[in-house]
């Protein structure tokens, strides 16, 4: 971009604007994203993201995998929730193959999808803090969250990387004393979040620097498909699992978070009251946790008939979906990715114009975004 | 609105819109394999050179009011994929907040010099997707501000989702 | 408030702090002990060194480099303290432990190692830094603090200078650190350091206001800027057991309070305040182009402000040196280190104001309302003709 020459007027005076850089590396922990900022003084008068450093071509790599190996890939898409990413593609190819997962399965879908919900928001919460320069929380979030990537050890054997909800149900069984463990977790957390609410969601500094910055209207929000905890902070009360159920979801009882304004405290605060709602699913979906086998039958070759199939869900950050192609063979024709964060991220070139230089960290970090989701 | 309402509605105004029929069942198929899937939204096939237009009524009409855009990609066929010839398919998924209902567009352009208008003056979200499929693809947006690559890097040679594409080894190869 | 239930460690920790202070309490006392002993020894040896040819000149120069050498062992001795302190303390608050191996017990030479290894680094200048501009800066930034110190009154007759003008000595010469942060901003020949040691330098000045200035009601009734009239004009108590502390005053002495601590923590460019320091955001701080010595220098230079303020907010409010049983200077280093953990408290618990609101606080809320609080002051004590 070219930097411009400003006249103020009343002054034959001329200042010209600057473009900062805020590089692929820097300290709020979003991953490699690279703004470019056009600053007259202290205000911003153009933003430009610029996004592929962690472009690693999983689209192309879809062709030559076949459905079961691109579980794998799936994973590392939005890695801080990657059991969405896998249940995602499993909705997608089950669609295809025109299979039904047993209830059982299901449900254990649905709480290892609301655990990971737990955890990716927890780290939403702790970066947030620390953008803004509040550096506790950050550590007490992660402290929760090793009690939920140990649950998740115990029935998948990894923290990051499940790979747990595999096309048909999942991977295994629960273990023995799972549901003990995760009965537990969740009442040890439940104080945790008064805790939180106290020491950052109420704090008159925190809401000083994220009340009426970074504000989406509707209709922005609207036109430039923003999904997830940012529609739903701007009153828009938008939520696959209500509108839209899968896997059973419309079997539990939650309310939906709305915000009143869209500005960045809005956004957080969304994603705090999903945190408890997230818990209420979990104790219901363990409460009622049917018995029986939690997987289908599925063909020891995965090889769907022609056709395509579009599938989405609620993923922490957004409306997730996957479009799959398929030509009847074992490996897709085509995969595209809806990715949340991706889509998420196009507003920032709006909403940033006009805000002081101090907030730009506040608002990217309300906008949550995984760049693995964005470069895919 | 259900789909053959809102393709009633799509029809009267835009004559040249047809409906894509779900995928035939193949002739020799073993009878304990599925039939072909296709999702049960309306899936019509729009014409590139009246696309503008055809965009502008679904983002307009007040039965149809499609203002969000779900997803935008694209799609190669070299191989002949059923019965389908050699072409790009710009895939567009609508979803309407008011009427709740959902649309599927596709437009189809020929591999050679692909030339699509570009939707971004309708729906913003449109912006960075269209940036991805001409990165991937090739396919280039007219009256978008900005047609750059944007997950490859500038100077990349070659457009990665096609199916002809042939990587050239550079310094990044061992 | 949220009081968790307490664990078996946590109830044992509790238990050995306990037994920390009671031993600490003790040996005080026996530390008080030992000074009658060594002032009996002093009275001895006093007559047999007035026999000795030494001219006056020379004895006078031996007291005050006795002085300055003691006075730079306690600082150097407390910042190292207070850097361990503040790891643990954050790290206890943050649910993890610190430092634990280096030295043996919790880590107690961690600051030591650090200091060592801060030592051997490389000492660089950047290539479009004007190099006297950047070697002076560290050194005007901690300076000032040292020489603070002198008057600060670490007990009854335990003050290296006691200046007429105590308390505004320490204002004006602590004044003095601005034109260091200054200098450290555009000696480093970066455009953001400059912009960071700008920002850093405006808010100091705002912020000198209100400290100075919450101070004037307390000037109204002790009538004097000497400290260790401030803190005599403390001791005692009222009814029998509230102190006569200028806190506990009503209204006035809790306004001033209030005011002074924010003021003092804006000074020495502690979070919430700092935007100078922190790995803010875009701009650098300034001093991002230090390294080695230099750099421990600014360190030092803030831990010890860190104490000064507290050593100050001390003497002013919380009567300095007065208590029973201890002698007066541990009560001194108990109540410092005591408001030290208040600031180390609030680093660790609040984000940081932008720079723009920071300034606003100031100017809007602090200064106005020190203002009133000298008007009321004033109203009370010609009321009170004290």
């Amino acid at each position: 971009m070219a930097t411009e020459l400003i006249r103020i007027p009343g002054s034959d005076f001329q200042t010209e604007e600057m473009i900062l850089n805020l590089g692929p590396q820097h300290p709020s922990t979003h991953g490699v994203l690279r703004v470019v900022l056009k600053i007259d003084g202290e205000v911003i008068t153009a933003a430009q993201p610029d996004v592929g450093y962690l472009h690693r071509g999983t689209e192309k790599l879809a062709e030559n995998r076949t459905y079961p190996q691109m579980l794998v890939i799936s994973d590392r898409w939005d890695y801080l929730s990657a059991m969405s990413n896998n249940l995602i593609w499993c909705l997608a190819v089950e669609k295809l193959l025109q299979i039904e997962v047993p209830l059982r399965g299901d449900y254990l879908r649905v709480i290892m999808v609301e655990l990971n919900r737990i955890a990716s928001h927890l780290v939403f919460f702790g970066t947030y803090g620390i953008d803004i320069g509040a550096y506790t929380p950050f550590l007490h979030a992660f402290r929760e969250r090793e009690k939920i990537l140990d649950l998740f050890e115990e029935v998948s054997g990894a923290r990051m990387t499940y790979n747990y909800i595999r096309i048909g149900g999942v991977m295994a069984d629960l273990p023995e004393d799972w549901i003990g463990k995760c009965r537990s977790f969740l009442e040890w957390i439940k104080p945790r979040f008064v805790e939180y609410d106290i020491l950052l969601t109420e704090n008159p500094i925190f809401k000083d620097r994220t009340q009426n910055i970074g504000i989406i209207s509707k209709e922005d929000a609207i036109s430039y498909a923003i999904t997830g905890p940012n529609l739903r902070g701007c009153g828009i009360s938008f939520d696959l699992r209500k509108d839209e159920p899968y896997c059973h979801y419309q079997d539990f009882k939650f309310d939906v978070p709305t915000g009143k304004q869209g500005d960045c405290w809005d956004r957080y605060w969304v994603r705090i009251q999903e945190m408890k709602e997230s818990v209420k699913i979990v104790e219901q979906a363990l409460d009622h946790l049917p018995t029986g086998v939690p997987n289908a039958k599925v063909p020891r070759i995965i090889r769907p008939p022609v056709g395509e199939s579009y599938a989405q869900l609620e993923a922490p950050r957004g409306v997730l979906g996957i479009y799959c192609l398929s030509a009847g063979e074992d490996k897709p024709y085509r995969v595209h990715v809806r990715a949340p964060s991706f889509i998420n991220l196009t507003i920032l070139q709006k909403i940033l114009v006009g805000m002081k230089l101090a907030d730009v960290v506040a608002i990217l970090g309300s906008i949550d975004i995984v760049l693995g989701e964005v470069d895919r | 609105m259900n789909n053959s309402e809102v393709y009633a509605v799509l029809r009267t105004q835009l004559p040249g819109l047809s409906e894509i029929p779900p995928p035939p069942m193949p002739v020799a198929m073993p009878a304990h394999e599925a039939k072909p899937y296709r999702d049960p939204y309306l899936y019509v096939q729009a014409v590139p050179h009246e696309w503008i237009e055809t965009a502008k009524i679904i983002k307009n009409d007040p039965r149809l009011a499609f203002d969000f855009l779900i997803m935008l990609t694209a799609a190669d066929y070299v191989l002949p994929m059923g019965n389908v010839q050699p072409r790009f398919d710009v895939i567009y998924h609508f979803y309407s907040f008011q009427h709740k209902h959902k649309l599927f567009v596709k437009v189809s352009l020929p591999r050679d010099n692909p030339l699509i208008p570009s939707v971004i003056s309708l729906w913003p979200a449109a912006d960075w997707q269209e940036r991805e499929v001409y990165d991937m693809f090739g396919i280039n947006f007219e009256g978008h501000p900005n047609c750059t690559r944007i997950l490859m890097w500038d100077g990349f040679p070659g457009w990665p989702l096609r199916k002809d594409f042939v990587h050239v080894p550079d310094r990044y190869d061992d | 408030m949220i009081f968790p239930v307490l664990t078996q460690s946590q109830k044992r920790s509790i238990g050995v702090l306990a037994l920390m202070g009671l031993i600490g309490g003790g040996t005080a006392m026996a530390i008080g002990e030992l000074g009658m002993r060594l002032t009996q020894i002093w009275e001895f040896l006093l007559p047999i060194l007035q026999k000795l040819p030494i001219p006056e000149m020379a004895s006078q120069i031996a007291g005050m480099v006795i002085e300055c050498s003691l006075l730079i062992g306690f600082i150097s001795v407390s910042v190292m303290f207070m850097v361990w302190w503040e790891r643990k303390v954050s790290a206890h608050m943050q649910s993890r432990l610190g430092p634990m191996t280096t030295g043996g017990w919790h880590g107690w030479a961690q600051t030591i190692a650090d200091g060592i290894k801060l030592i051997l680094k490389e000492d660089i200048i950047p290539e479009s830094a004007n190099s006297w501009v950047h070697r002076l800066a560290p050194v005007l930034v901690f300076v000032p603090a040292f020489i603070c110190y002198a008057v600060l009154p670490f007990g009854s007759n335990l003050i290296a200078v006691n200046l007429d003008i105590g308390v505004l000595f320490i204002f004006a010469i602590s004044g003095l650190s601005v034109l260091g942060i200054v200098m450290a901003g555009w000696g480093s020949g970066n455009k953001y350091s400059m912009l960071g040691g700008l920002r850093a330098a405006a808010q100091s000045v705002s912020y000198e206001i209100p400290r100075v200035l919450s101070i004037v009601p307390i000037l109204l009734f002790v009538g004097s800027l000497k400290l260790t009239d401030i803190a005599n004009y403390q001791s005692g108590m009222w009814f029998g057991f509230i102190p006569r502390w200028f806190i506990f005053y009503p209204v006035i002495g809790q306004i001033a309070f209030i005011i002074f601590l924010i003021s003092s923590v804006a000074e020495t460019n502690r979070t919430p305040f700092d935007i100078a320091e922190a790995e803010s955001e875009l701009v650098a701080g300034f001093h991002t182009e230090y390294s080695g010595m230099k750099f421990s220098l600014f360190f030092l230079a803030e831990y010890a402000y860190v104490f000064l303020s507290s050593g100050l907010t001390t003497a002013l409010f919380l009567g300095g040196g007065s208590g029973p049983l201890l002698p007066t200077w541990v009560w001194f280093l108990l109540k410092s280190f005591g408001i030290v953990f208040l600031f180390l408290w609030f680093r660790w618990t609040f984000p940081r104001m932008r720079v723009d609101r920071l300034m606003e606080f100031t100017w809007k809320f602090l200064m106005p309302w020190s203002f009133v609080n000298i008007l009321i002051a004033g109203a009370v004590v010609l009321a009170l003709g004290v």
